[in-house]
This record gives C-alpha cells, sequence and structure tokens, in this order.
C-alpha cells in the first residue's frame, strides 16, 4: 500500500511519464519485439512449413558468413545502393538547381516529376519488365528500328546489364524525391546572399560553392542517409522485376535472405542473414556520418 | 472554465476508454459459422464458378458465410505460411496436391479418409488417382479437384511447312525446335525459366524420366547427379542456345499462355490448357495447335498435375463445412460443370465425370486428339519427384528451391559448364533434403 502511494505520489509529480508510457509501448511492440525475436530466431532452426524450433547456437551465422552467395550479394547491395543514392542525388541536385531557376511550369513540373512515386511498385516492376522484355519490349523495337541493334536484346537477362539497368530504373524511380526536397531546400535561402555575393563580383559556381551548396547540406545529409537505408533494404522493386537473376546478378541482400527463407524454407538462417544485413548497414552509414561530418552548414 | 490534468484525471480517463472499448465489442453470436476458402483458380470463369457455389452452399446451410480468397499458384506455398504465422490459415484449400505433404507433416492438415469414405471410397475417383496423388503414411490426404498431364503442345502449321513430323524423340524436337525459329518474330521451343517460378523443374523433371532417370527418391535421397539427368541437361541447354530465343529467364510458367497466343513459340511443353485458353483467345491460333506425348530419349513419361481440396485446421475451426463444401464440389453434375468452365484445362478426377460425358463439351469435341493424348498420358502421368511411387514428401520443397532453374541459368547464361553445375545442384537439393529429413523425423 504505501509502495502503490509512493508511486501514485511519483506520478503526480512526474505526469509526463504517464504520457509517454503508451508511445513506449508501442514502440517496444513494433521496433523492440521483431528484434529481439529476429535475434533469437537467429539462434534456432526456425522452419517456414514445419513447427517448433530448436536452439542451434551459432550454426546459422557459420553457415551464413561461409556461404560465397552472401558475399557476393553484399557487393551487389553495395553497388546498387550507392550507385542509386549518388545518381538520384547528382541528377536531383541538378534538377533542382535548374527548376530554381524558372519561375513559369515549376509547380505542374514538380507535380509530374513525383507521378512515378504514385504507383506500387508491381506496377512500376511489371511496365520496366514490359519495355525491357526481350521478345515484346518496345525498347528493343525502336532501337532495331534506328539500327543501333540487329537482334532483339535480354536485357534483364544478361548478366552484364541486369544490374546497371536496375541501378539506372531505380535513380529514374527517386531521383524526384531528392529534386523535390532539394527545392525546398533552396528557397529557405535568403535571397539578400546571393544579392550581397554579386555585389561582392561573384559569380554563379562561386556562389553554388560558397552559398547554395553549404546552406543546402544539412538537408542533403539527411536526403543521403535516409535513402540509403531506404534503397539498401529495398526488396519489392528488385525481386518483382528480376527475382535477383539472372543467375544471382542482381541479387541483394534483402533478396538473398528472401530465398533462405521463403523460398528454402529456412527462417533461422534467414533471420541470421539479416542481422548481418544490419551490421553491414550500420557499418555504410558510420562511413558516411564520419565522411559528412566536418561538412558542416555555416552559422 | 478551466481543466487541469492530473494523474488522478488521465488514469479515470484511460479505464473509462477501455471499458468502453471493450463494452463495444458484440457478443459472438453462437450460431453463425465463417469459412475461409483459398484457391488459386484466378481466371474469372473458375472463380465465379466457385463462388456460386459458395453461395448455394450457403444456402443450404443457414448461417454460414464463406469468405473466399483467389491467388496466383506460386504465391499460394508462402501465403501459407505466412497464414500460418499470423493465425490465419483456410479452413479449406485448392492447391497442388503435393503441397499437402508439408501441411500434413506440420500437423495443418486434416487427412481426408473420411471424406473419400463418404464420397463412396476411392472407387467414386478415377482408377490409381488416389494412390498417385493423395495417399500418404496411411492417409489420403486430399481430394483431387481435377488433373492434368504435361504433353508437348506443338503448331501444325509451323512442323508441316518445315515438312517434320510431331517430334516423338529428343532427336525430333530438337530438329522441330530449330526449323520452326525465324527469328526475331518467332523462335521453335520458349521454356519459361524465370526465377519466379519453377518452369526449370518442370520441363527438366518429365525429361529426365524419358531418359530413365529422376531427382530423388522418396525419402529424401538425391540421386540428381546422374548421366539421365545430366543428358536431360545438355537437351534443354541446346534447345535454349539454338531454337529458345532471348525471353527464355525472363518468363514465368503462366506467360506461356501469351507466347502461345501472340505465335511467339511453335512448341512448348505444358498441359491441354494451353489450347483451352488459345481457343477462347486466340481462336486462329488454337486451330493451328495439336499434341503429343512429351518428347522422350528411351521412354514415355509425364508428370502429373492435380489440383486437390485440403482441409486445414483453419482460424475458423470449421473442418465440419470445409469438409461438407469440399463433398458438395465433387457431387458429378456441379464437378463437372466446373470442369467444363474451361473446356480442356481441367481433366476429370471422377469416375461418373470422366467419359463420353466430359467429351461431349464441344470445345472439348473440336479438339479430341489434344484431349485423348492428354487423358492417355495421364493413365502413366506421376506427380513431380513421385516416381517411386505415393507422394514424395520433398517433392514441393525441391519444387519451391529454384534450385534447378538456378542452375540452367548458370550454364546458359554464366557457361558454367554442366557438370558442375549439376554437381552444385545436387549439393544445394542434398542440403534442403537433409534439413527437410531431421524436421520429419521431429
Amino acid at each position: 500500500m504505501t509502495a502503490l502511494r509512493s508511486l501514485a505520489g511519483f506520478l503526480d509529480r512526474h505526469l509526463a511519464i504517464l504520457f509517454l508510457i503508451p508511445g513506449g509501448l508501442c514502440l517496444a511492440l513494433v521496433t523492440a519485439y521483431p528484434f529481439v525475436f529476429n535475434l533469437w530466431a537467429s539462434l534456432t532452426d526456425l522452419n517456414l512449413m514445419y513447427p517448433g524450433a530448436m536452439f542451434v547456437g551459432l550454426e546459422n551465422y557459420t553457415k551464413t558468413i561461409f556461404d560465397p552467395e552472401l558475399w557476393h550479394s553484399a557487393k551487389n547491395s553495395l553497388v546498387w545502393t550507392i550507385s542509386s543514392v549518388l545518381g538520384q542525388l547528382l541528377l536531383g541536385l541538378i534538377g533542382a538547381l535548374a527548376l530554381e531557376q524558372t519561375r513559369k511550369g515549376r509547380e505542374p513540373f514538380r507535380l509530374i516529376l513525383v507521378v512515378p512515386w504514385a504507383f506500387p511498385a508491381i506496377v512500376l516492376a511489371y511496365s520496366w519488365r514490359f519495355l525491357l522484355d526481350a521478345v515484346y519490349g518496345v525498347t528493343n523495337h525502336l532501337l532495331m528500328l534506328v539500327g543501333l541493334i540487329d537482334a532483339p536484346v535480354p536485357w534483364l537477362t544478361t548478366p552484364d546489364y541486369a544490374m546497371p539497368i536496375m541501378v539506372l530504373i531505380n535513380i529514374w524511380f527517386g531521383f524526384p524525391f531528392m529534386l523535390v526536397s532539394i527545392l525546398a531546400a533552396l528557397t529557405m535561402i535568403p535571397a539578400q546572399l546571393y544579392e550581397s555575393a554579386r555585389m561582392d563580383g561573384a559569380g554563379y559556381w562561386q556562389e553554388l560553392r560558397h552559398i547554395t551548396l553549404p546552406l543546402i547540406m544539412p538537408v542533403l545529409r539527411s536526403l543521403v542517409i535516409l535513402r540509403t537505408i531506404f534503397v539498401f533494404n529495398n526488396f519489392d522493386f528488385i525481386f518483382l522485376t528480376t527475382g535477383g537473376g539472372p543467375v544471382d546478378a542482381t541479387t541483394t541482400l534483402p533478396v538473398y535472405a528472401f530465398q533462405v527463407g521463403w523460398q528454402r524454407y529456412d527462417l533461422g538462417r534467414m533471420a541470421s542473414v539479416s542481422v548481418v544485413m544490419m551490421l553491414i548497414l550500420g557499418l555504410l552509414l558510420a562511413t558516411y556520418v564520419y565522411a559528412l561530418r566536418k561538412v558542416r552548414a555555416p552559422q | 472554465m478551466s481543466f487541469e490534468l492530473n494523474r488522478r484525471r488521465f488514469l479515470s480517463g484511460v479505464a473509462a476508454a477501455s471499458a468502453l472499448t471493450v463494452g463495444s465489442v458484440p457478443a459472438r453470436a453462437q450460431t453463425k459459422r465463417s469459412l475461409l476458402f483459398w484457391h488459386f483458380y484466378t481466371q474469372p470463369a473458375r472463380a465465379n464458378y466457385l463462388r456460386k457455389m459458395a453461395d448455394l452452399y450457403q444456402a443450404a446451410n443457414p448461417g454460414l458465410t464463406i469468405t473466399i480468397e483467389s491467388m496466383p499458384t506460386p504465391s499460394v506455398v508462402n501465403r501459407l505460411a505466412a497464414a500460418k504465422a499470423g493465425g490465419a490459415m483456410p479452413d479449406l484449400v485448392i492447391h497442388s496436391s503435393d503441397t499437402a505433404i508439408p501441411l500434413f507433416a506440420s500437423g495443418d492438415l486434416l487427412p481426408a479418409d473420411d471424406l473419400v469414405k463418404d464420397l463412396g471410397g476411392p472407387s467414386f475417383f478415377a482408377p490409381t488417382l488416389l494412390d498417385r496423388m493423395s495417399s500418404y503414411d496411411g492417409h489420403f490426404l486430399s481430394l483431387p479437384h481435377y488433373c492434368a498431364a504435361r504433353v508437348l503442345v506443338y503448331r501444325k502449321d509451323r512442323l508441316a511447312a518445315a515438312g517434320l513430323q510431331p517430334p516423338v524423340t529428343w532427336d525430333d524436337a530438337l530438329k522441330a525446335a530449330v526449323a520452326t525459329t525465324s527469328a526475331p518474330d518467332h523462335y521453335g521451343w520458349s521454356y519459361q525459366l524465370s526465377r519466379s517460378d519453377n518452369g526449370g523443374c518442370s520441363v527438366l523433371y518429365p525429361l529426365s524420366l524419358t531418359a530413365g532417370g529422376g531427382f530423388l527418391s522418396s525419402k529424401g535421397d538425391v540421386h540428381f547427379d546422374s548421366d539421365p539427368v545430366r543428358e536431360a541437361t545438355e537437351f534443354m541447354v541446346e534447345v535454349i542456345r539454338k531454337a529458345g530465343g532471348p525471353g527464355v529467364f525472363n518468363y514465368s510458367v503462366n506467360e506461356n499462355f501469351n507466347l502461345v497466343n501472340s505465335g511467339k513459340t511453335s512448341m512448348t511443353l505444358d498441359t491441354a490448357s494451353l489450347v483451352a485458353v488459345a481457343a477462347n483467345d486466340a481462336p486462329q491460333v488454337a486451330e493451328q495447335l495439336d499434341a503429343i506425348e512429351i518428347p522422350r530419349k528411351d521412354k514415355t513419361a509425364t508428370i502429373l498435375q492435380c489440383a486437390a481440396l485440403m482441409v486445414l485446421k483453419g482460424k475458423n475451426k470449421n473442418p465440419e463445412d470445409a469438409g461438407g463444401f469440399a463433398k458438395f464440389l465433387l457431387q458429378p453434375d456441379r464437378h463437372l460443370e466446373f470442369l467444363h468452365t474451361i473446356p480442356l484445362f481441367m481433366f476429370p478426377t471422377t469416375v461418373a465425370t470422366s467419359g463420353d460425358v466430359f467429351f461431349s463439351n464441344p470445345v472439348i469435341s473440336r479438339f479430341r486428339h489434344v484431349a485423348d493424348v492428354s487423358v492417355e498420358a495421364l493413365k502413366h502421368a506421376t506427380l513431380f519427384c513421385s516416381d517411386d511411387g505415393g507422394i514424395n514428401p520433398f517433392s514441393s520443397p525441391v519444387l519451391s528451391s529454384r534450385i534447378v532453374e538456378d542452375m540452367l541459368a548458370r550454364i546458359v547464361l554464366n557457361n558454367t559448364p554442366v557438370k558442375d553445375a549439376i554437381g552444385g545442384a545436387q549439393q544445394q537439393m542434398a542440403d534442403l533434403t537433409g534439413m527437410l529429413k531431421r524436421r520429419l523425423r521431429r
């Protein structure tokens, strides 16, 4: 009774804690529980079809780490993520700087650019599959019509082309998000800064280097980190377009995890793959943060 | 008026809201029953028919509500696993009959022994069919809803133009495939070897059977790395390289319909369903189609596809209605109506629906030779990896593992030597079956 009274008294004095409890519980349920469950699963032989799970220690991790497919998928993931994010950033930045100079038609253009985001991944993936199809695809038809190729090219099923094409599609899909975000950041820069610079004789490139880029750097940093997380973890777009193939040319870590867990029924090992994925992503983000830490916006 | 929020008011508010929420949940009506029914018939004709049957069954069983969900074939196994994890298993499912074993082994499937008895015993079904597609561990696991056998569907006009007879042997088939290729307009024999489907297994397995081989025994012993499988693989690879066309590794099994209807392939290995769909969607192409048993190396063999009704321990805990509805669907007049929803797509599984009543349909009569070849093939067809009798408990996992599709892609696209690729696939299959053996023993 005394303990209850003292707890009630404590809550009277710190009412904010009561308000934090529902949010904390939700967070624990949707984030902490899956994380802890995944860690537990990675130490068992949990199976997709059969009930029960036995503790197997680090066996799943040993199998995963010594599987050459994991490292091949990790390499693919890095190529897919870094190329896509870099391409999206460059195209987004160039597009935003160009659009910032125009006054007429900026809004409709901005709207058109974000249209791909309105479609689910399955629509986009199948549209691209159809466009690039070796037998029915319009791409081959047009290229043959203008004489650039003699015979249909299986764009998505040629190991050397598949990943570059997937990266290009991802850049097409992701750059409008970068563009819109950077454009918003550009509009926040006070016009007086540019006027002062021009009075001091600064040209366009000097303005870009000394005013624009430093002032939008916090936004760029956030965009790069967020897009890296999204692209690295992206599963549906690759899976629906190439299924990770041909052979394993576009198998990234999420696709590899799916194959292990859902096509070979080995949920325990799939959990260990996701832990390894988390470590690789953590390492990648730490590298970004380290590289970007000195680039700060002027006060 | 001022309002100050304190600990007592906050907790009282939370308690009142909780009480209201709990109190507003209606008491469950005890007389109401539900049934969740999954099937893989995505074509409107079959899906609409099943909805009509469900409505009829509901009308005859007041208080019952049947919810139907249809989904494409490749996603059923994954969705079953996800449903199991989420406690949302269907009460009745129609899917490939070999799916029944993992469901039975995991305790999710209720054997169909009593349902078979209620229908009049095994003799209600086509001879030996239950033994081939349902019998396991002393039980009948499922009821066959329809069956079909894989045959070689070919273009009569293109073979005639090349001066060739329908191919009987592998050599004939290779010659025909090459002779009927006219790139980029059309190709001789386009396989469907996408990584997202089991098109590779569905061709390599029956071809290996005709060479006297197989993939694995019903005890899970893998004998994939063998001369017959190697020869069948080499044959497939030669066809792909000489007459497959550039899209082979992009297509999933369902895209076979488009390949045939658009005239992009001159031959393909599938069921008579291709002719059935073409008869409706591309009648001019359909008139040029015919079928023959799968080209053989040494002996005739083929693969049996069987859609089966399986009663599960579903989320509604309603096996009575699930079993009742399954039997309702197999009553001869209703079952025949189903088999004729897309004539030539589905072949009879019961004695009452076989024979003249089945063949009397106008479309089936028109393509009588295709139907006869299919019926003949059905007599000796076996389920995937079930060539040593009964159903193989390891077949479904091997089929969905994509090991064979990967192997073929490595050989054709990466130029991996056939022997090395087969050795790698053998090892992967052995790892997979080893894991499953441990599970089945437990």
